[in-house]
């Protein structure tokens, strides 16, 4: 018996009746089984979701029904709900309710009055299962985001749940904790048997071990099969998802196509092997922007051996840092977490003081620049997190809070066309969604009109569709004659839009070079797709250059 | 029909436990502090304090609030707490009892007065605790129910800042600074009489100012916004309405 | 690092505070006094060491003000030092004096030992059951502040790099600056209160009777002392009662001095010590094992 029975289910928000969010949506989920469910954002996939436990079905005008074991998903009581289906949710920082680690995992269990002897096997058990034994005392502020999304999720399996749903869970995690988080997830379907049902930008690491793969668009299931069939049907329908399968199954159906659909970098590179087997390799180069770092003689922003540290007996972030950025660029700074990479940022904003160094901004010391004049129409930063910068009930107020006094409506006009934001004036800012939220905030930091732009780890959460609509507007903003200089871990992102890559390590830049130097220097720090061609291709770094020279060679 | 009429005799027990309380408990122990104690002043006012807080404590624990009530009370009290970093550069300047009388006048008194509480509690977790523990708690919570009654008879109003400002100027001047100063008067357990009375209460005059004009200034730069902000949450997802 | 006294369960840790507060502003009598002096500065420098002494050095002008300042509003007593103006200044109420300033730096000693002994986790524990709503929502004040904290600094950095804020501005840009800062954290946390009220029902809140997840255990050591202080709790109320610990400073000075005094001082020492006697009893013990090995 199916465990979900998803009938003709269709859900508009109240006052936008006819604009639906779920148009007769169908679909049976079995027991045990591992759902990846995809689609842009807005394409109603957290709608649906939501529909799948009671207490967390938004409010409005819905039809068709959803059966849980046969029974109406109403009918099922609060409880059963709440110990038998468990959520995650994307923000690993908002799920947690209270202060301690332990008292965390519990929460759920004291939630269901759960009995003391009971409760204290079953929280030793998942403190034991997901290797929380360690920080089992500590304060929930001092873990790092993996560990609190690890916490939400063992707090949930706490409760034994037959079926888990995900909604984004990695959305806001670093490569490498999103990688151990979802190997988590694999780990639980397989081992424990529970049902899995996700959403995920990441579709490297979860297609192959999925068993269907559900594609929705504008509230509707345009697709649903195996995963090495879903790639056939989205080419075919020409769907914009076709941009966020993973660099094989791009690759895979871009050139001619011989054997089976690869999902993985292991299967993409005996693919391309079989492919090319026999044959010579006439071009294995593809050709390369280039620029000579050396020969940057008058950088737009130069850092001199800082050395910073946050406290006098602490340990030092920043040693001897070194960086020259050429004007008109989009530069790229990569490394792991807690490396300073973030520090440097802050330095160069002049939030952290170096206590050596020196920071030339166009050839003059930051401290030399009047205060107010460093951040208005020089230097500007995008936060990480872009509601940083809300302050007001509109988006139109918000804007204009940057231009004051002045009426200069043309400047407004301009940037509110460059971020594409016109539709959006009136909305408040906080009913936006993340990726209409980061536009909202790059406006408000480009009305200061500045030459350097400093972002801070931007394609954060955002969907590969929007990626490059975001990469459009820098490249547009290079265009105009400002110097990026942005923080990231997306090195697909670096790879394909970046002119100059730097490598953060302990402290201070190990190496520089054009995105195509840099990565093929790297075996592991690199593109999927340079994993997938380098034993064939000699410097195809994004999925462009291996159909390139995939199609020149044959 | 038996379990409601067992339901009405723990009623009725619960109720005769009240009385008893009050009418029994409570000028007992006062008696006895009265006659025994070394520090009498601040032991019999502490345990009226104790009195005058738990009711309103276990009404909303009888209330069997919701989820969403609960998140945005503590958020309210966190943000109540923390605001104080957010002026660390201005000396002296304490905003706490500002963004209290906002969530009374928000919420209704009732809410003011857990805000203020619980504000005043977990703030001491933060700095000390103290014998003054139970009175701030006191002193802040009166402070956010008398925002709530003064908005509720439209005495304080949203769209009268500058009104709505002085007022909260005077409740601390008049009621939350004095009440603080009593505290610090029982608790060094000096002999009470009238020029005692009187240095402490001018002694504390200046600070309760610096605090009166902190507050003023608070709430008439957020009030407004803020409770736009509150009434959006409440408009939003129904939380906190009183009956 | 926890002393033992701070790792026995929490309903001990709380009854000895009780005890040590309400009988340290109960008892005048010079001999308890001194009692809780002793115990309370030991208890105090054993958990703080060489920096508590600072400390204590600073509270050193609190007890003379507060002993100086007493005779000016107490003007009874039989013994005249001098006169100000027409007030005399007794010798009585000089006394009296110390004896209250006494009292208040040991209360405040006991509080700033409760604050190191008695943790938020200890409260959520001990109230969890009479309070559960409450304590709830106490444990989610505690986990945002440090969030709020750094949210703040995020905040006004985000909002310094797009140069809505300098640092040299005057008391009323700061100001303003201050509530605009607290006025974005307050939008951002009220928005983001959703997802967690969202987290907790998802995990059944409300959806029945809540239990609570005990971390602490009762051992028979626990038992063994609880057993112990509500004996000495008995003995010194009854002494008390009894009017061993009677005193009056003013108008002249007088104390009893009776076998209900002698036992009665004695059992409120014995309980004072208590942390203090647990905590070296397991050094000791630490101490013989590790010149074993």
């Amino acid at each position: 018996m199916a465990l979900f029975e998803i009938k003709n289910l269709s859900f508009s928000y109240p006052d936008y009746e006819d604009n639906p969010v779920l148009k007769s949506v169908n679909f049976n989920i079995n027991q045990g089984e591992f759902i990846t469910l995809c689609g842009k954002s807005g394409s109603g996939k957290t709608t649906l979701l939501k529909h799948l436990k009671t207490v967390l079905t938004p409010y409005g005008k819905r039809t068709g029904e959803i059966l849980y074991k046969g029974n109406r998903l109403e009918d099922v009581d609060l409880r059963t709900q709440s110990s038998e289906i468990g959520y995650v949710m994307q923000n690993p920082d908002n799920q947690i309710v209270t202060d301690k680690v332990w008292h965390e995992l519990a929460f759920g269990l004291e939630s269901l009055g759960t009995p003391q002897d009971i409760m204290r096997l079953r929280v030793a058990e998942m403190a034991s299962y997901f290797g929380i034994q360690g920080w089992f005392h500590r304060d929930v502020a001092d873990l790092s985001g993996g560990q609190k999304q690890l916490l939400n999720l063992a707090s949930i399996m706490a409760m034994q749940p037959k079926v888990l749903i995900l909604d984004e869970p990695t959305s806001q995690l670093d490569p490498i904790a999103a990688s151990d988080f979802l190997n988590t997830i694999k780990k639980i379907n397989r081992e424990l048997g529970t049902t899995i049902i996700i959403t995920e930008h990441r579709l490297e690491d979860i297609l192959s071990a999925s068993d269907r793969v559900i594609v929705m668009d504008k509230g509707s299931v345009v697709a649903d099969d195996a995963p090495a069939g879903i790639g056939e049907h989205l080419k075919t329908i020409s769907s914009d998802m076709f941009e966020a399968m993973p660099t094989p199954v791009k690759i895979y159906y871009e050139v001619e196509k011989n054997g089976v659909c690869p999902l993985t970098v292991r299967d993409g590179r005996k693919w391309l092997s079989e492919s090319f087997e026999g044959k010579d390799i006439k071009v294995s180069k593809v050709e390369e922007k280039s620029f000579d770092l050396e020969e940057v003689t008058n950088p737009v922003l130069h850092l001199k051996e800082l050395w910073f540290r946050y406290e006098k007996n602490g340990e030092d972030i920043l040693k001897g840092t070194n960086l020259k950025v050429k004007s008109n660029t989009i530069h790229t700074i990569v490394g792991g977490n807690g490396t300073g990479k973030s520090t440097t940022l802050k330095a160069i904003c002049n939030i952290c003081k170096p206590y050596r160094g020196k920071i030339l901004i166009q050839g003059k010391a930051i401290d030399k620049y009047k205060s107010g004049e460093l951040f208005n129409g020089m230097l500007a930063m995008l936060p990480q997190n872009p509601q940083c910068l809300f302050v007001k009930k509109t988006v139109r107020e918000d804007l204009l809070e940057m231009i004051g006094k002045r009426d200069d409506t043309r400047i407004l006009d301009e940037v509110v066309r460059d971020c594409q934001i016109e539709s959006l004036l009136s909305a408040h800012p906080f009913d936006l969604s993340g990726g209409e939220q980061q536009r909202v905030a790059l406006a408000k930091v480009l009305l200061t009109n500045p030459k350097i732009l400093l972002l801070d780890e931007p394609t954060k959460g955002m969907d590969s569709i929007f990626k490059i609509q975001f990469a459009d507007i820098l490249n547009r903003l290079k265009d105009r004659g400002v110097t990026i200089v942005m923080v990231s871990h997306d090195v697909e992102f670096c790879a394909r839009y970046a002119d100059c890559v730097s490598m953060f390590f302990d402290g201070g830049i190990i190496t520089s070079n054009t995105p195509h130097r840099f990565f093929v220097e790297n075996s592991f720090y690199t593109t999927a797709a340079n994993r997938m061609s380098r034993h064939i291709f000699d410097n195809a770094i994004t999925n462009e250059d291996v159909i390139e020279l995939c199609r020149k060679n044959q | 029909m038996q379990e409601k009429s067992v339901e009405k005799n723990k009623n009725i027990i619960r109720d005769t436990i009240k009385l008893l309380i009050v009418f029994f408990v409570m000028p007992l122990t006062i008696f006895f502090t009265w006659k025994y104690a070394g520090n009498k002043y601040y032991l019999t006012s502490l345990i009226l304090i104790i009195f005058a807080v738990v009711p309103f404590f276990l009404r909303f624990e009888k209330r069997k609030p919701e989820a969403r009530e609960m998140v945005t009370l503590a958020v309210i009290c966190a943000i109540a707490v923390i605001s104080r970093v957010a002026f660390s550069m201005v000396p002296h300047f304490k905003p706490m009892a500002a963004i209290i009388m906002i969530s009374g006048i928000a919420f209704g008194g009732e809410a003011g007065f857990l805000v203020g509480a619980i504000s005043a509690f977990v703030s001491n977790f933060v700095f000390m605790q103290g014998p003054w523990t139970p009175w701030q708690m006191f002193a802040y919570g009166i402070g956010g129910l008398l925002a709530g009654v003064l908005a509720k008879v439209k005495i304080m109003k949203v769209d009268k800042p500058l009104r709505t400002a002085i007022l909260g100027g005077v409740l601390i001047i008049a009621v939350v600074g004095p009440l603080l100063d009593t505290c610090s008067l029982f608790t060094m357990g000096i002999e009470i009489n009238k020029s005692s009375i009187a240095t402490t209460y001018l002694a504390g005059l200046p600070l309760n100012a610096v605090h009166a004009v902190a507050t003023l200034a608070t709430l008439l730069l957020i009030g407004k916004p803020m409770t736009e902000k509150l009434y959006r949450i409440q408009r939003k997802y129904g939380i906190m309405r009183e009956e | 690092m926890q002393d033992t006294f701070s790792r026995c369960n929490p309903i001990v840790n709380l009854i000895f505070y009780l005890g040590a507060i309400i009988f340290g502003m109960i008892f005048m009598h010079p001999l308890c006094l001194m009692a809780a002096a002793v115990t309370s500065i030991t208890y105090y420098i054993y958990l703080k060491r060489i920096g508590g002494l600072k400390v204590l050095l600073g509270l050193a002008p609190v007890f003379i003000i507060i002993s100086a300042i007493n005779p000016l509003f107490n003007t009874r007593g039989e013994t005249l030092l001098f006169s100000i103006g027409t007030r005399p200044y007794t010798l009585e109420a000089l006394i009296y004096g110390v004896a209250v300033a006494t009292m208040f730096i040991c209360v405040i000693l006991w509080f700033f030992t409760y604050n190191i002994v008695i943790t938020s986790d200890k409260l959520t524990y001990l109230f969890g059951n009479v309070t559960p709503s409450l304590s709830v929502v106490f444990t989610m004040v505690l986990r945002l502040l440090p969030s709020y904290k750094r949210k703040l600094a995020a905040i006004s950095n985000a909002r310094k790099c797009i140069g809505k804020y300098g640092e040299n501005g005057g008391t009323k840009d700061r100001i303003k600056n201050g509530t605009t800062v607290v006025s974005t954290l307050t939008s951002w946390a009220l928005e983001n209160s959703i997802v967690t009220a969202d987290s907790m029902k998802s995990r059944g809140y409300g959806s029945s009777k809540r239990s609570n997840f005990v971390i602490y255990r009762f051992t028979s050591r626990d038992i063994w002392i609880l057993v112990l202080m509500i004996i000495c709790i008995v003995t010194i109320s009854f002494c008390g009662i009894k009017g061993g610990m009677s005193y009056t400073f003013i108008p002249d000075i007088d104390f009893a001095t009776n076998k209900f005094t002698v036992v009665g001082v004695l059992f409120y020492f014995i309980f004072l010590s208590l942390p203090i006697i647990i905590d070296v009893t397991e050094d000791v013990v630490w101490h013989f094992l590790k010149s074993r090995i």
